[in-house]
Parts: structure tokens; sequence; C-alpha cells
């Protein structure tokens, strides 16, 4: 038996799996809290020692790991338009599994810079201009952070006529630069790739010894990638299918955390030529993050876009907000089961995009901004409240489709896979050692539960 | 030494007598009038204005569908890096009945500097431009 390990630092636990590569079987898992501000290696030990309880003594020829601990992998972003440069940056920095803190447009201000000091940024990804655009609002903004006198690493991918200067001016103050190519270098093409294997690299070879958790290196075979990125990973390699075995086409994988609402969507989004399209077209493999949406530690504004609730729910978000880390009996299901809906429903309307009707000397025309999910095939639920409920269908059904609210173009009709175990990040790992044998493992454990199901 | 100008019609718009009109009396003027004719994308106004440096990209539409295609033009002059041109626009910019005031404050919202209505002379863009780059002379 060829056995792997698998593990999840998580900002709240350490998860551990372990598959058995030649049956391709999930033989356990366990998990404990995470250690970060002790040893990060206790919190490992003990979720691998409960994982042992449950399968024996093992021998693991490999040991592959990613991690959110520590805040996971802290962005912040400057483009100069905010439509076009800062959301093309907002997307690099995304894709490669980044929690974009805080993103800025036109030149810094001095809250914006006041911001930049104080937080404890792990990477700075500067960008503005298209390939022979504007070249001065970068340059001064480079100029304002190498001023700041404080030190993180600093991508540049803005206007490549601006490259140069930008460089020479953070590199005179200390600063680690990056250069890529530009992010935007013509105002219809979205270059986000190199972007997004520079911050990974960098997250690999500093942020992960700079959060003190660099021991988990010596013990990883393979790079540490940063958790959101595992799923996303495996979002794609379910999607597209590998080797011989087909993928399940267009699909969305929603992640409903305590803290944040992750969405990923593996989709070409502009299909339909009966549409004229507004705006900068978003990428096909496309992660989004609601950062003020989470049914745990973000409770306050997932209630407020509840409205008025029924009574008996005010005394379960009352126990959220004392203790977010508050498990509720069956009496609480129904409570649980409603917020992690409307972060559901809220997360994918956000990361949809809309059609609205124009009116036209040749009558209605129908114009999209964002990407168009109402093809989509699979709709994969993960995350913390959808693997504890014994209903998930209750919280899935905000992402789909709703008559009442026609413009939000989320997935119609998709079949839905529900991540009981939430395997997700580990799949996304397994990947690494093999893309089929990862693939087989997801269809295995993921729960296939409905095919059609209608939001009315 | 006149100043440069770009001028087309935005879209899918093939509406090309009036473009022509502009043209002549814009050069007439004294302006160096870059006419990129019908069907232009936002790209090759803002490409050509880049390109030959120009202080004035003046927008026609016809059919209806103005304001859609001019969207976010002024959003991407300034990643282009031409960020403070003049951006007029002229023509059936919206189709009904909308009273004009209204089609006029959305497109100023949207970084016009002017908008003009059917039935202007081409005089009157043409005293408004000149206006218009004096005052930027002296700012």
């Amino acid at each position: 038996m060829d056995a792997v390990l698998l593990a999840d630092i998580g900002s709240t636990f350490t998860k551990v799996y372990s598959v058995d590569l030649d049956h391709i079987e999930l033989m356990g898992r366990a998990q404990a809290p995470t250690t970060v501000h002790t040893d990060v290696m206790d919190g490992f030990e003990r979720a691998l020692f409960e994982l042992k309880t449950l399968t024996g003594s093992l021998h693991f020829s490999r040991k592959l790991i990613c991690s959110s601990a520590a805040g996971g992998l802290e962005v912040a972003v400057s483009g100069l338009v905010e439509s076009l440069t800062l959301k093309a940056a907002k997307h690099a920095a995304l894709g490669a599994g980044a929690k974009v803190i805080r993103g800025f447009h036109h030149e810094l201000t001095n809250e914006d810079l006041g911001y930049i000091k104080e937080h404890n940024i792990d990477i700075f990804l500067l960008a503005g201009g298209t390939d022979g655009g504007n070249k001065e609002v970068i340059i001064s903004n480079a100029r304002h952070i190498a001023g700041l006198g404080v030190n993180f690493p600093v991508v540049v991918a803005g206007n490549r006529n601006a490259s140069d200067q930008v460089t020479a001016i953070l590199k005179n103050a200390g600063m680690d630069v990056f250069v890529c190519p530009n992010i935007l270098p013509d105002l219809e093409t979205m270059e986000t790739g190199p972007v997004n294997n520079i911050i990974r690299q960098i997250f690999m070879d500093r942020i992960i010894k700079a959060k003190g958790i660099s021991a988990l290196n010596e013990l990883s075979d393979n790079d540490i990638v940063p958790t959101p990125y595992a799923v996303l990973k495996a979002s794609k390699l379910l999607s597209e299918g590998a080797g011989s075995l087909p993928g399940l086409g267009c699909l969305m994988t929603v992640d409903a955390g305590g803290a944040t609402t992750d969405v990923h969507s593996i989709c070409d989004g502009y299909t339909r030529d009966d549409v004229l399209y507004e705006g900068l077209q978003e990428p096909r493999v496309m992660r989004t993050v609601e950062g003020d949406i989470g049914v745990r530690w973000n409770i306050d504004s997932i209630l407020a876009l509840m409205g008025e609730l029924p009574g008996d729910y005010d005394g379960f978000a009352e126990r959220v907000k004392k203790d977010p880390s508050v498990l509720f009996g069956p009496e609480g299901a129904a409570f649980e089961t409603e917020v992690a809906a409307k972060a559901v429903e809220t997360a994918v309307g956000r990361h949809c995009g809309t059609l609205t009707k124009q009116f036209t000397p040749r009558g209605a025309r129908f114009v999209q901004k964002g990407k168009d999910m109402t093809g989509t095939r699979a709709l994969v639920a993960t995350g913390g409240p959808v693997s504890r409920s014994s209903k998930p269908l209750g919280i899935i059904k905000g992402a789909l489709f709703n008559e009442s609210n026609p413009e939000s173009l989320r997935p119609e009709n998709p079949d839905i896979y529900i991540d009981t175990d939430y395997i997700m990040a580990s799949a996304g790992l397994l990947s690494e050692i093999s893309e089929e044998k990862a693939l087989i493992y997801m269809n295995k454990y993921l729960r296939r539960i409905e095919t059609g199901v209608r939001n009315d | 030494m006149g100043e440069n100008i770009i001028l087309g019609v935005i879209g899918a718009d093939v509406h090309s007598v009036g473009i022509r009109i502009l043209d002549y009396a814009f050069t007439a003027a004294g302006f160096k009038v870059v006419n990129l004719g019908v069907m232009v994308s936002q790209q090759e106004f803002i490409d050509a204005a880049i390109e030959t440096n120009a202080s004035a990209i003046l927008v026609s539409s016809l059919y209806g569908h103005g304001e859609l295609d001019c969207r976010g033009l002024r959003e991407r002059c300034e990643e282009a890096g031409i960020g403070r041109i003049l951006l007029y626009a002229g023509g059936n910019l919206v189709v009904g009945k909308t009273p004009f005031e209204v089609v006029e404050n959305r497109f100023l919202a949207m970084g016009f500097d002017r908008v003009f209505p059917p039935g202007t002379s081409p005089e009157e863009g043409i005293s408004c431009l000149m206006a218009d780059l004096k005052s930027r002379v002296r700012s």
C-alpha cells in the first residue's frame, strides 16, 4: 500500500488526510487546533496523532501541505482606474490564492499610505497604465511606497514603459522588487498568469518563513501552496478532466467559511452572441473572496442582509457573536442553514455577472456585465457549514438562478456536489502527484445529491 | 500649427454623412482632423489619439446606442495615459424622447466635456473647442 499524507494548515484547524494511492481511498481524516503562536508543529503532530488512532500506524511515502495559517497570504494591490488595472490586479492576486486586504486606485492618499504602513502586508502588487499609457500614477505611487520605510516584497506589473523607473525607485529604498509583464498590456487583454506565479513563488520562498511556520517546509515534499489555490486547482481539474477522464465542464465551487466566503468558477462566461458586453472581460478561471461574508467571524453583515429574524434566531446569533467557534445541536440547525444560505446567495451574486435590458431603435438589447454562469454544469459546495449540515441543499439553493432576480446570471440547472468529507483542498494537493488519481478521488468522495434542482 | 483632433462614429453605427460635414468644417477652421470614419471602437479612438498627440476626441453617434458605446471611455483614456483629453459627443445619443438635459447630464457624468443635441451647427462645435483649448492653455 502506498499511503500519502495531505495536510491543510488552516487558520483555525489543522486538517490531515491519509489517502491510499493504490486504491484511491481516503483512509482517514482528523483535525486539531492550529498552533501558530507557539509552534505550528504542535497542532500538526496532534492532528497526526488523532489520524493514527483511526488508521493505525502508517508510513507515508509523501507528505504534501497547503496553508492558510497566520492570516494566509495577505496582498495589497493598487491600480490606476478601478474598473481596469485595479480589477485586473485583484484577479491576479486572488487567482494565486491570496487574500486581497485592500485595493487602491489612482494616486495613493495619506490615508491609504497610513494603512499600508500599519498593516503587516505580505506582498504589494503595484499596477497601473497600459503599455505605453499612463506612467505618472504608478511612478508616483512607487515613490510614496518607497518613502514609507517599510519592507515587503513588491510585485510590479504595470505599464512596461514605466517599469525601469518604478523598479529603481523601490530598489533604492532597499525593497525587494519582482517585475512582471503588465497585467493589462492593452485595454482588452488581462494577463494575470505571470503575476499569479510570482506571488505563489514569493509565498513559498519567504512568506512561510516570515510567518514562523517554516518547519512545515522541511516536512513537506511539495512547495507549500496557499489553501485557496489548492481548492482552485481541484476545481479546475474537476472541470477540465485529466488524461482519459472527462471533466464536468463549466463549474462553480462555493466555499462558505467562518471568516470569508470564496467562489471559484471555471467557465467561459462570454458565449452569448445576442448580447452586448460591457467592461473588462473576466478570466475563465476566476476566484472571488467576500471578506465581509463569513458565517462565524463576520455574521453581523449576514444578519444585516437577512433583515428581520424570527424570534428564536436572535439567541443563536448572540451566542455566535460571543463565541464564533460555538457548535449548536439540532435545535440550531435551521438557523445555521439560513445564515449559510444567505452567505452563499450573496457571494455567488457578487461573483456572477448581470444582464440588463437597454432600449434602442431596433428594440430591446441586452447588455452583459461580468460572467454568465447560467450554463454551469456542476456546482460544488464546500466549507465547514456545508460539511456539518444535514441539509446542505438548503444552503446551496441560494446560489441558484432565481426568477425573482433574473438579471443575476447564476447557475440555472447544475448538478450539485456536496463536499461532505471536506476534501477539496486535499484533492488539489493530491493532483501534484497524479491528476487522474485526484480526479477519481473527487468523483468518489464528493456527494452528488440531485440533478436539475431549481430555486422556485 | 493646428491641433490634432480625432473624429469618428462609434460602435456599430454606419451613418457617414454627418462626419464628413464635420471633417470639412473643422479642417476649414484650421484643425488637423484625423477622421476614423464609421464603426470605430473605443480602442481605435484612444490609439489614434495617443499616436497623434491629439487634444480632443469627437465622438459621433446617430443610431441610439451612443450611451452604451461611450461608457467607460474616460476611464480607458486615463489608463492609456490621456486622461485629460477633451471628450465631445454629439448626435442622436439616446433613443426615444429622453429630454436632452437628461442625456447631457448622463454624458457629463461619464466624463465627457461637452455634449451636443441633434441639429447643432458645426460652427457651434468649433467655437466650443476653440474656447476649451484656450482655457486649457491658460490653466
